[in-house]
C-alpha cells in the first residue's frame, strides 16, 4: 500500500471520529446534521483512496469512485429531506433541542 | 370354555359400568338389584363350566396342567414383555368357583339388606366392580395382571367401607384401609420388581419353571428378600401383624361389605398371593418360618382381643383376622393347599356369620352393642340356627368344615420339618390356645346375642316392640353358606383316620406342591433327617404312632373347641349373664389391654403418625416455602434486580444512544483486530 | 518527498484543522463555513488521488449546494447566539465520548498501520501516479478518473444505480415539497378537509344537495 493511500484512510478514519465526537457533543440538529455530512465525506475519502489502490492498468477499476458519486448524490437528497424536516419543526415554534426527545426515558 | 374363561371378569364389569354410570336412571331399585346379581349368576355359570371343563381335560392337561388364555400384549418394551394373561389351573379354578359362588349369594342377599338405601345402585355397582378385580386377581397369569386386581380390590375395598361416606367416620375408615394397604403394596411392587430382575418375566408359569434354576444360581437370602417383600403385601392385604389396624374398623361399611370383602374373598388374597408363588417361599426354609410365626403370633392376637369387644361385627373382624393367621401359618409350614382349604371352608361360615349379623343388625334396628340382645333365638328362627352352625363350624366341631380344616392345619404345624426345632411344638400350642379362645368368644357372641334374657334398649321395645325376622332374601343365602359350612369340609378333605378322603390336596398339588421337591432338597441341605415329597413326617411327640399321636391331636382340639363353647361361654352368657363383670374387675389389666386393642392403633399415632406430620410439617415450612419457592422466586428478584439495574443505560437521550453506538464498534474492533487476529 | 505528497500532507492538515474548527465553534453560521472549508480541502485531497471528476463533484454539490442549502436554513431560522453545544447538559458525555473516539481512532490506525507500517511516513512512492494531462487518448488509455473513463464506467457498468438515484432525486424533491409546504398558506378552497364550513356557507344560497354537488365537482377537479 502506498503511503497516500494508507495515509488517506487514516486521515478518513481521523475525520470520521470528529464527525462522530461532533455527533455526540452537540444538541442542535442542524450542527449534528453537518456532522453527519462531515462522517459520509470521510467514508467518501476511505472509498477513493481504495479505488487508488486497486487501480492497474490489468484491471482499470472505478467502482470506488462511482461509488463515492453515488455517495454524494444520496447524500444531497438526504440533506433536502432532514433540512425539511427540521424547517417544518421551526416553524411550529418547537424548541429544536435534541434533548427533549427523551420519552422513551426508563 | 376355558379360553373364554375371561368372560367370568367381563360379567360383573358390564354390570359395574351399568349400574355406575346409569344407575340414577335406573329408577326402579329391583332393576338395579337384577343387573347386579345376574351379572354375578353369569359369572358363576362361567366358574361352573369353566371348572367342568377343566376337569373333563385334566387327562389331557396332566402334562401341563396351566392352561393360559393370552387376552392382548400390554407392555412390550425392549426386552420386557408382559401380556395380559389368564392363568386357569387347579389354584385358579378352586378361587373362581367360590368367590364367584360366596359373592353371588351375597348380592342376592344385599338386594334385602340395602333395600332401603338410596345409594342402591352404586352399592351394586362397586360390588360388581369388586368381583370383577377379585377375579382378575384369582385369574392373572403373571405379576402384572394380579397386580392389577390386587390395586383394583384395594380401591373397591375403600369405596365400600366409605359408602355412606357423608358421615366423616366413615370416610376415614376407608382412608385407613386403603392407606394400610398402600404400604403393603409396596412391598408386593419391591418384590414384583424383584422376580423381574432374577426371573427376567413376571409369568407364573415362568417362575414355576424356573425357580430352582434361579435361586441355586443367586445369593441365599435372595427368594428370603422376595418372599419377606412379598409377604408385607399380604399383610397389608390380609390384615395380618402389623398392619392389620384396617380390619376392624372397615366394618364401618355396610354388613354385606364386610361379609364379602372383609371375610371371604379380599382379605384372602394375600393368602392366595403366598400360595400362587408357593416356589419363592418354599425356597428359603426362613421365609417360611417368618410367615409362620407371623401368622401364629397374629392369630393370638386377635383372638384375645376379640374376647372382649361388644360390637357384633367387631368380633367377627378379629375372629376374621385370627382365621387369616392360622391360614398363614399353614402357608408357613409348607401346607399351601391346606391354606387354601381354610380359605373355602372359612369364607363359608365367615360370610354365613357376617350376614347372620346383618340380619340381626336389620332386626334389631341397627343395633350392634351385644350388651343390648339378648333372646333373639325366639324372633330370628332362621338367623340363628345358621348362625349356630356357622359358629359350631368355626370353633371346629366336627363334622362341620372348619373342623376338617383347622385340624389339618395344627397336624402340619406338628409335623413341621425345620430348623428352629422349638417352632412346631411352641406354634402349635399357641394355635391350640388359639382354637380354644376362638370357640370361646364365638360361643359368647352367639349365646350373648340369642339366647338369655332380652337385655333391648327401652327405646327399642317401645318402637317396635320386639325383632322380626329378616326377608327370604336375606335369610335363603344364610342356609345355604350354613349348608356348604357343614359339608363342604368333609367333602373335600378327610384326615387318613377318618376315611383319607384326599380330593381337594390331590387337585390342588400341581399348583401348590410345586415347591415340595425343592423344599426337600434345601431340607436335606440343611441337615433334617427326612427327604424326598409326600413322607409323612413325624410330628414334635410321639404317642405310640403317627396315627395315633393324630387322633389324639384332633381330640385335643375338639376338647378345648367343647369346654369353650359350653363350658365356658354359655353358662358366663346366658343363665350367669353378669358374672363377667367380676372377672372384668380381677384381670382388669389383661382387660383393659384385651380391650384397647393392645394399644397397636395409640403406638402408631404416636411412633408414625406424630413423626410423619411433623416430618410434612417441616418439608413444607422449610423445603417448599423457604428453599423451592425461595428458588421460584429468586429467580424473578434476580431478573428483576437485572433489569433495575440495566434501566440508567435507558436515559431517553438520542446522544447517549450514539454513544452506545460507538462504544459496540469499538468493541468489535477490538475483538476483530486482537481475537481474530 | 515529492509535490504531491507535499500537497497532500498540506491539504490533510487544513481538513483536519477545519473540521475541529467546525465542531467547535459556538455560532452555527461559523460551524457551517468551517465545514466549508473541509469540504474544498478534501476535494484537493480528492484530486491528489487521481480523481479529478470527484474533485470537480465535491466542490459543485456538496460545498456549493448542500452546504448553501445548509446555511439558508441556519440563517432563516437559527438565532445568532443559540449556543448549540455547552450547554451543562450529559456532561460525562464529553468525557466519555472523547475517549471512545480516540480509542476508535487508534484501533483504526492501528489497525491499518500493523499491515504496512513503515509506509505512514515514508516519502517514497510504490507506484507511479496515473496522472494525465489534457492529450487525448484512445478508450483503453483514457486515464484514471478521467470523465470519459467514469462516464464509460457510469453506463456501461452502474447503469442501474445511476437510475436508481435519479429516481431518488426526484423522490427526495417531492419529499422535501410535502415535509416543509405549510398547509395553512395554501388556500382552503384547494383543500376540501380543512374547511368543511366553507362548503356550507356556500351552498346556503341554492339548493343544499345541488351547490354541494356543484362545489364538491369543483374541488374535485381541482
Amino acid at each position: 500500500m502506498s503511503a497516500i493511500v494508507a495515509n488517506s484512510l487514516i486521515l478518513s478514519a481521523m475525520l470520521f471520529t470528529i464527525g462522530v465526537l461532533g455527533v455526540m457533543i452537540h444538541r442542535h440538529p442542524v450542527v449534528i446534521f453537518m456532522c453527519i455530512e462531515l462522517m459520509l465525506n470521510a467514508a467518501n475519502l476511505a472509498l477513493i483512496a481504495f479505488n487508488r489502490h486497486h487501480y492497474s492498468a490489468a484491471w482499470p477499476t472505478l467502482d470506488g469512485q462511482v461509488y463515492a458519486f453515488m455517495v454524494i448524490a444520496i447524500a444531497a437528497a438526504e440533506v433536502a429531506v432532514g433540512l425539511a424536516i427540521i424547517v417544518s419543526l421551526f416553524k411550529r415554534r418547537v424548541r429544536v433541542d435534541v434533548d427533549e426527545i427523551n420519552l422513551l426515558r426508563g | 370354555m376355558l379360553q373364554y374363561v375371561w368372560l367370568a371378569i367381563a360379567f360383573p364389569l358390564i354390570g359395574a359400568v351399568v349400574n355406575g354410570l346409569f344407575g340414577r336412571f335406573i329408577k326402579s331399585k329391583l332393576a338395579s338389584g337384577v343387573i347386579g346379581c345376574t351379572a354375578l349368576g353369569l359369572s358363576f355359570a362361567v366358574a361352573l363350566l369353566t371348572w367342568y371343563d377343566y376337569m373333563t381335560q385334566a387327562f389331557t392337561l396332566r402334562e401341563s396342567p396351566f392352561y393360559t388364555v393370552t387376552l392382548w400384549p400390554w407392555i412390550h418394551v425392549g426386552d420386557m414383555k408382559i401380556d395380559a394373561l389368564l392363568l386357569v389351573d387347579p389354584l385358579s379354578v378352586v378361587m373362581l368357583l367360590f368367590v364367584t359362588g360366596v359373592s353371588f349369594l351375597i348380592h342376592i342377599y344385599s338386594t334385602g339388606y340395602m333395600a332401603h338405601d338410596e345409594g342402591y345402585s352404586r352399592f351394586f355397582s362397586y360390588l360388581n366392580l369388586f368381583v370383577a378385580m377379585m377375579l382378575i386377581l384369582c385369574l392373572g397369569g403373571n405379576g402384572a395382571v394380579m397386580f392389577v386386581g390386587w390395586e383394583g380390590v384395594g380401591l373397591c375395598s375403600y369405596l365400600l367401607i366409605g359408602f355412606w361416606y357423608k358421615d366423616m367416620y366413615n370416610a376415614n375408615c376407608g382412608m385407613k384401609a386403603f392407606v394400610v394397604n398402600r404400604i403393603g403394596d409396596f412391598g408386593v411392587l419391591i418384590g414384583l420388581f424383584m422376580i423381574m430382575v432374577y426371573f427376567g418375566s413376571l409369568d407364573f408359569t415362568t417362575i414355576f419353571s424356573q425357580a430352582p434354576a434361579v435361586f441355586a444360581a443367586a445369593d441365599k437370602w435372595v427368594p428370603l428378600a422376595i418372599a419377606l417383600f412379598l409377604f408385607l403385601g399380604a399383610t397389608g392385604k390380609s390384615a395380618q401383624l402389623p398392619l392389620h389396624i384396617w380390619l376392624p374398623d372397615a366394618m364401618a361399611g355396610p354388613t354385606p361389605v364386610s361379609a364379602l370383602i372383609h371375610a371371604a374373598t379380599m382379605v384372602t388374597a394375600g393368602v392366595y398371593m403366598v400360595a400362587r408363588l408357593n416356589p419363592i417361599f418354599s425356597a428359603n426354609p426362613t421365609a417360611g418360618f417368618v410367615v409362620a410365626v407371623v401368622g401364629c403370633a397374629t392369630a393370638f392376637m386377635a383372638a384375645t382381643i376379640a374376647m372382649t369387644q361388644n360390637d357384633i361385627k367387631k368380633v367377627l373382624a378379629y375372629s376374621t383376622v385370627s382365621q387369616l393367621g392360622f391360614m398363614f401359618i399353614a402357608c408357613g409350614v409348607g401346607a399351601y393347599w391346606v391354606a387354601i382349604f381354610h380359605v373355602v371352608t372359612h369364607a363359608f361360615f365367615k360370610a354365613c356369620l357376617f350376614l347372620g349379623s346383618g340380619s340381626v343388625i336389620h332386626g334389631m334396628h341397627e343395633e350392634q352393642d351385644t350388651r343390648y340382645m339378648g333372646g333373639l333365638a325366639k324372633y330370628m328362627k332362621g338367623t340363628y340356627w345358621t348362625f349356630v352352625i356357622s359358629t359350631f363350624a368355626i370353633a371346629g366341631i366336627p363334622p362341620l368344615a372348619g373342623f376338617f380344616s383347622k385340624d389339618e392345619i395344627l397336624w402340619q404345624v406338628a409335623i413341621w420339618q425345620t430348623r428352629f426345632g422349638w417352632a412346631p411344638s411352641v406354634l402349635w400350642i399357641v394355635a391350640l390356645l388359639t382354637a380354644f379362645m376362638t370357640a370361646t368368644y364365638m360361643g359368647r357372641v352367639t349365646w350373648k346375642t340369642f339366647l338369655g334374657a332380652p337385655r333391648w334398649k327401652d327405646s327399642f321395645v317401645a318402637k317396635h316392640k320386639h325383632p322380626h325376622e329378616s326377608g327370604p332374601a336375606m335369610v335363603m343365602p344364610l342356609v345355604v353358606l350354613a349348608a356348604l359350612a357343614v359339608v363342604a369340609g368333609a367333602a373335600l378333605f378327610t384326615p387318613v383316620w377318618l376315611g383319607g378322603n384326599k380330593l381337594l390336596e390331590e387337585f390342588l398339588a400341581p399348583s401348590t406342591s410345586i415347591g415340595a421337591a425343592h423344599g426337600a432338597e434345601a431340607a436335606v441341605a440343611e441337615g433334617a433327617v427326612h427327604g424326598g415329597e409326600a413322607v409323612m413326617h413325624a410330628p414334635f411327640v410321639t404317642l405310640g404312632s403317627t396315627e395315633i399321636t393324630e387322633i389324639v391331636f384332633a381330640a385335643a382340639s375338639v376338647l378345648v373347641a367343647l369346654i369353650g363353647l359350653f363350658f365356658i361361654a354359655l353358662p358366663l352368657y346366658t343363665k350367669r349373664y353378669g358374672a363377667t363383670e367380676a372377672l372384668k374387675l380381677r384381670f382388669k389389666p389383661l382387660y383393659t389391654f384385651s380391650f384397647n386393642k393392645w394399644y397397636v392403633d395409640e403406638l402408631y399415632h404416636k411412633v408414625i403418625v406424630i413423626p410423619g406430620v411433623a416430618f410434612a410439617y417441616m418439608c413444607w415450612q422449610f423445603f417448599d416455602l423457604r428453599i423451592v419457592d425461595g428458588a421460584v422466586n429468586g429467580v424473578a428478584w434476580v431478573l428483576g434486580a437485572l433489569g433495575q439495574g440495566l434501566r440508567p443505560l435507558q436515559t431517553g437521550f438520542v446522544r447517549n444512544y450514539a454513544l452506545y453506538l460507538l462504544l459496540g464498534v469499538v468493541l468489535y474492533m477490538l475483538y476483530n483486530l486482537l481475537i481474530q487476529g | 518527498m515529492n509535490l504531491e505528497l507535499l500537497g497532500w500532507w498540506v491539504f490533510a492538515a487544513v481538513a483536519v484543522a477545519c473540521a475541529a474548527g467546525m465542531i467547535t465553534a459556538k455560532n452555527p453560521v461559523h460551524s457551517a463555513l468551517w465545514l466549508v472549508g473541509n469540504f474544498v480541502a478534501l476535494a484537493v485531497i480528492y484530486l491528489i488521488l487521481s480523481a479529478p471528476v470527484l474533485f470537480a463533484i465535491q466542490l459543485i454539490v456538496y460545498a456549493g449546494a448542500i452546504m448553501v442549502l445548509f446555511l439558508f436554513v441556519i440563517m432563516f431560522f437559527m438565532s445568532p447566539e443559540a449556543r448549540t453545544w455547552r450547554q451543562r447538559t450529559l456532561k460525562r458525555q464529553y468525557v466519555v465520548g472523547s475517549a471512545l473516539a480516540l480509542a476508535f481512532m487508534v484501533l483504526i490506525a492501528w489497525g491499518i498501520l500493523r499491515t504496512d507500517a513503515d509506509v505512514a511516513f515514508s516519502t517514497q512512492w510504490s507506484e507511479p501516479p496515473q496522472l494525465s494531462n489534457t492529450v487525448t487518448q484512445t478508450k483503453q488509455e483514457a486515464g484514471m478518473g478521467q470523465p470519459r473513463a467514469i462516464g464509460q464506467w457510469l453506463f456501461a457498468n452502474d447503469v442501474l444505480p445511476f437510475e436508481l438515484t435519479s429516481l431518488l432525486l426526484l423522490l427526495a424533491i417531492l419529499g422535501a415539497m410535502l415535509v416543509a409546504r405549510d398547509v395553512r398558506s395554501e388556500g382552503r378552497e384547494k383543500l376540501p378537509e380543512f374547511a368543511p364550513h366553507y362548503h356550507a356557507d356556500a351552498a346556503a344560497g341554492p339548493a343544499a344537495p345541488a351547490a354541494g354537488a356543484d362545489a364538491a365537482g369543483k374541488e374535485v377537479q381541482a
